[in-house]
């Protein structure tokens, strides 16, 4: 039962960032310098254009009065209308959103895959050729910028030994696990980089502690004492690890899905710029706002169900 | 396994049914640990020789460093992987430094189990306590579920753990520290071992929790017939709980006796100036006495006796003596050539 | 520790100096890459063959070698290497110019919110939760389409995001070493709080700001050329090493050496930022 109130008080802490998160996406329209109609209308400007969207907008209003009619709109679900596609934001978002969202569970998965066994190892053997050599090998892929990485990958296994494709995101889930791995890849072998360097410590500090010995003491196996005792313990503080980190795996696939291609959240963030569709900037802002918000509470929760020494406080 | 009957002792091993034999329970002989960390070689353990008898409680007494806690983890081969040891552990016929894995793995626990100093860094925080008890249990008895269930309810049971029922699917956090001591002790009583290894079992408790437990340990002694082998660095816990000693200095043993012999009738030095450094209630002593000095590195080792640059009897031969453990009376040796004249007078 | 009485032989070690000096080899690497990084841009005037804007269309996709072109030509014709050098000028003022404003602000924010507590610690604290709820390119990104395209737009968006990260690092050691007696014997001299701040406690929190930096200064790189490689960066004619990449991707399958040419030179400067920063914390550390 004290979990639910953990979950509660958690839930009540997240509103006002959501709050917070909301007022940040709505001042990106009202701080362009300039007349943002002007701004956001570019060469599609007409009069009467310009007349509904500040009428929508509410620009003639006061700050807070424009900000209500934004919620208004908002837990209506509609987020404005795009300028450049001529269809509402929200239509947009949801069309595209499912892509990021592959892509972030996807590279989340290999990464955990890549980084779990290779963090055990390097913990193990600290201080050994395989420690060395893969912290060596992930400080190199941590220095090297994401879009590069991608864009060799793209090298080596598209153009030059055919095996996967260059960009592209097909029609069901096999075509969908086929086309993303590289874009997942290169994202994973980053977000790696950060991943088992905390995981390895969180591993050393579990491999120090007195309860092992008390096993030991008990005459389990090395290999039993690793899986009951240590992963467990270590499970902890990597749940931790890639919570905290997850804002950056969200952030990364901005870049990738242009990299490859993909039709995607952040392949429409980067276009929209360029376009000055700034209606659709906001509400892609807000829907990475929320999914940030979203993903801390739930590893929060994580961590709460597996950790027996949280109460609710 | 019968159902819980609450004061009933638990089913005993066969060696505690045995007519009485002088043979002892575990013979340690010439016992060594060598810490090796990049070019250094620490003997923490040098040349330990001692023998416990069955049913009793054998205390090892010394400072902080002295090698009395590797010694401990020793017996059953509980050191850090840059450690080595040589000498012989005889228990049940065997050799216990020589076994393989899968038979040291099956003693550990069946037969000996340890029990350490702080109870909270030693329970896994994140396991019920049930389950690190079973654990033992699955390990070393073909108990079914329900089987180990009872067993572990009788086992919080005779360490005391009041209402064991609902306190099983408790974490270790949500116990006192005495509490959690005895669980531990539970962990290590599960599955009956015939010794019982205890390093600083009291320490890191209250002087009234600690006062609890020891009596607990001689109470399961004596109603399970198990020996114990307490390792501390407080005098008045060894005085309280064993029966017979060993003083340990520098990784050697330095004198050995029963406790009141060594406590009334000490043969060396260095026990005297532990026994001159307790604080008492007693006299009218305003300071404490330290020994003066402090004890030499382990790296490398002084010639002779180890303690003579401490000790106010020390003599030149004293420098080059290849020290041995020389008899002063029946069951008790001293490591002191001058043992005859040491006594009470030195202390004053 | 009292000496041991004469007769007894010391132990032989290893002279401390190579062991020490060994273990720094990856600092003093991490530190040449960069020196390297850093010679090069400033000396690119002098050394760089071409003008990196001058484009000769008779020569576009040389091949590295061909004629004066050691790295070959862009699409454009102008010299890779050339603008490589230059290129090196922006990213550099990326990776040191950014970082260190973010540094200096994020550590005074840091400093003063854990200083002195109470409600100004919530309210910074609670800006800090907030830019924390966004990924930073998401930020970043909003802030360019705001202000619009550019190498000067985009310092002001990193600026404004990235020193977030070293506020709430600061403020968790403030809180530490507030508590500290030097901290009390401080106030019981009456020294004003700038004083303390800056005096007695700032010497003290800075080293996990120091090595973060160093981090930081990486992903900045990475976030200038990532800004670069969308076209959102620097514009043309500038030389920016993401925007080099960007600019050949189209013609990678056959000209592969356009694209990775400034890779590397990016790897280049990451890895010996990363190494810095992985190794200075020791040594920091050490030095106590």
């Amino acid at each position: 039962m004290e979990r639910f109130g953990f979950i509660g008080g958690r839930l009540l802490q997240a509103i006002p960032v959501v709050l917070g998160v909301t007022i940040v996406s709505f001042f990106i329209l009202r701080l362009i310098p300039g007349d943002p109609v002007l701004v956001m209308l570019g060469t599609h400007y007409t009069p009467q254009r310009a007349a509904q969207l500040r009428a929508n907008l509410g620009l003639d209003k006061a700050v807070w009065e424009q900000y209500y009619l934004f919620m208004r709109h908002l837990v209506q679900g509609n987020l404005g209308d795009s300028v450049y596609y001529r269809i509402p934001v929200g239509h947009l978002v949801w069309q595209r959103l499912p892509v990021t969202l592959w892509l972030a569970a996807y590279s989340t998965v290999i990464a955990i895959v890549i980084s779990v066994p290779l963090a055990t190892l390097s913990a193990l053997r600290r201080n050994r050729v395989a420690d060395q050599a893969t912290r060596t090998i992930f400080l190199l892929a941590f220095a090297m910028p994401p879009f590069w990485i991608g864009l060799v990958l793209i090298l080596v296994f598209s153009l030059h030994w055919h095996l996967l494709p260059i960009s592209g995101y097909g029609s069901n889930v096999p075509d969908h696990l086929y086309n993303l791995f590289l874009p997942s890849l290169t994202i994973a072998l980053g977000f790696a980089a950060i991943l088992i360097r905390t995981l390895r410590n969180s591993i050393l500090n579990v491999l120090d502690a007195d309860y092992l010995d008390t096993a030991r003491a008990k005459g389990l196996s090395q290999f039993r004492i690793l899986r009951r005792h240590v992963l467990r313990n270590a499970l902890l503080s990597g749940v931790t690890v890639i919570g905290v980190n997850l804002s950056y795996l969200i952030g990364s696939t901005v870049v990738i899905e242009n990299v490859f291609a993909l039709p995607g959240l952040g392949q429409l963030l980067a276009s929209s710029i360029f376009t000055r569709d700034l209606s659709v900037v906001q509400g892609i802002t807000l829907v990475f706002g929320l999914g940030v918000v979203a993903t801390n509470l739930l590893t929060d929760v994580t961590y709460a169900a597996l950790d027996p020494r949280v109460s609710y406080d | 396994m019968s159902p819980a009957r609450a004061n009933e002792s638990l089913p005993v091993t066969a060696e505690q049914n045995p007519p009485v034999s002088t043979e002892p329970l575990l013979r340690v002989e010439d016992l060594h640990v060598r810490f090796k960390a990049d070019a250094r070689t620490v003997e923490a353990v040098d040349g330990v020789s001692f023998d416990l008898e069955r049913g009793e409680i054998f205390g090892v007494v010394g400072e902080s460093g002295c090698g009395k806690s590797a010694m401990l983890r020793s017996l059953i081969r509980l050191l850090p992987s840059h450690a080595e040891t040589s000498g012989r552990v005889m228990y049940g016929g065997r050799d216990v430094l020589a076994l393989r894995e899968r038979p040291l793995r099956a003693l550990r626990g069946g037969e000996i189990s340890m029990i350490f100093q702080d109870p909270m860094t030693f329970l896994n925080p994140v396991l019920r306590v049930e389950e690190q008890i079973t654990e033992a249990l699955r390990q070393h008895t073909d108990l079914n579920r329900a089987g180990r269930r009872e067993r572990t309810i009788e086992l919080m049971r005779l360490v005391g753990i009041p209402l064991p029922e609902r306190r099983l699917r408790e974490y270790p956090h949500e116990f006192s520290g005495g509490m959690r001591q005895r669980v531990l002790i539970a962990i290590a009583l599960a599955c009956s071992p015939t010794i019982l290894l205890a390093d600083e079992p009291s320490t890191a408790l209250d002087v009234t929790i600690q006062d609890q437990i020891l009596k607990l340990l001689k109470h399961l002694r004596t109603k399970l017939g198990m020996s114990i082998v307490l390792v501390s660095h407080d005098l008045g816990v060894i005085a309280q709980t064993c029966e017979r000693v060993a003083v340990m200095y520098a990784g050697q043993i330095v004198e050995t006796a029963s406790v009141r012999d060594v406590i009334r009738n000490p043969r060396h030095p260095y026990t005297v100036g532990l026994l001159g450094s307790m604080p008492r209630i007693d006299t009218d002593d305003k300071y404490l006495r330290p020994i003066p000095g402090s004890p030499p590195s382990l790296s490398s080792p002084p010639e002779g006796c180890r303690f003579r640059d401490r000790c106010p009897l020390a003599i030149p031969e004293c420098a080059t003596w290849k020290t041995e453990l020389l008899p002063v009376r029946p069951a008790h040796a001293s490591r002191c050539l001058r043992h005859g004249e040491v006594g009470m007078a030195l202390n004053g | 520790m009292t000496e041991i009485a004469a007769g007894v032989t010391p132990h032989r070690r290893a002279p401390r100096s190579w062991a020490v000096w060994r273990g720094r080899i990856p600092l003093y690497i991490g530190i040449g890459l960069i020196a390297a990084v850093v010679v090069a841009a400033l000396l690119a005037p002098v050394i760089a063959p071409f003008d990196p804007t001058a484009q000769d269309i008779l020569n576009t996709l040389a091949s590295p070698g061909t004629g004066k072109h050691l790295l070959g030509t862009d699409q454009f014709g102008r010299d890779v290497l050339s603008r490589l050098l230059y290129a090196g000028r922006i990213d550099l003022l990326i990776a040191f110019g950014a970082t260190a404003v973010t540094l200096t602000f994020g550590t005074l924010f840091g400093l003063v919110s854990g200083y002195y507590g109470g409600r100004i610690d919530a309210v910074m604290m609670r800006f800090v939760d907030l830019v924390f709820a966004f990924p930073f390119i998401v930020l970043v990104l909003a802030i360019i389409a705001i202000l619009g395209p550019g190498l000067r737009n985009m310092f002001i968006a990193i600026w404004i995001v990235s020193w977030v990260p070293y506020a709430r690092l600061v403020r968790g050691e403030v809180l530490v070493a507030k508590r500290q007696e030097y901290v009390m014997a401080a106030r019981a001299l009456d020294y004003g709080s700038p004083r303390i701040m800056v005096g007695h406690i700032l010497p003290n929190v800075i080293t996990p700001p120091l090595v973060y930096s160093m981090l930081d200064a990486v992903s900045n790189v990475g976030i200038g050329a990532a800004l670069g490689f969308l076209g959102l960066g620097v514009q043309d004619p500038t030389a920016e090493w993401g925007k080099m990449i960007a600019d050949s991707q189209s013609f990678m399958a056959t000209n592969w050496w356009l694209p990775t040419a400034p890779g590397v030179a990016i790897a280049i400067l990451g890895l010996g930022l990363s190494l810095v920063g992985d190794n200075l914390a020791d040594r920091l550390r050490a030095k106590g």
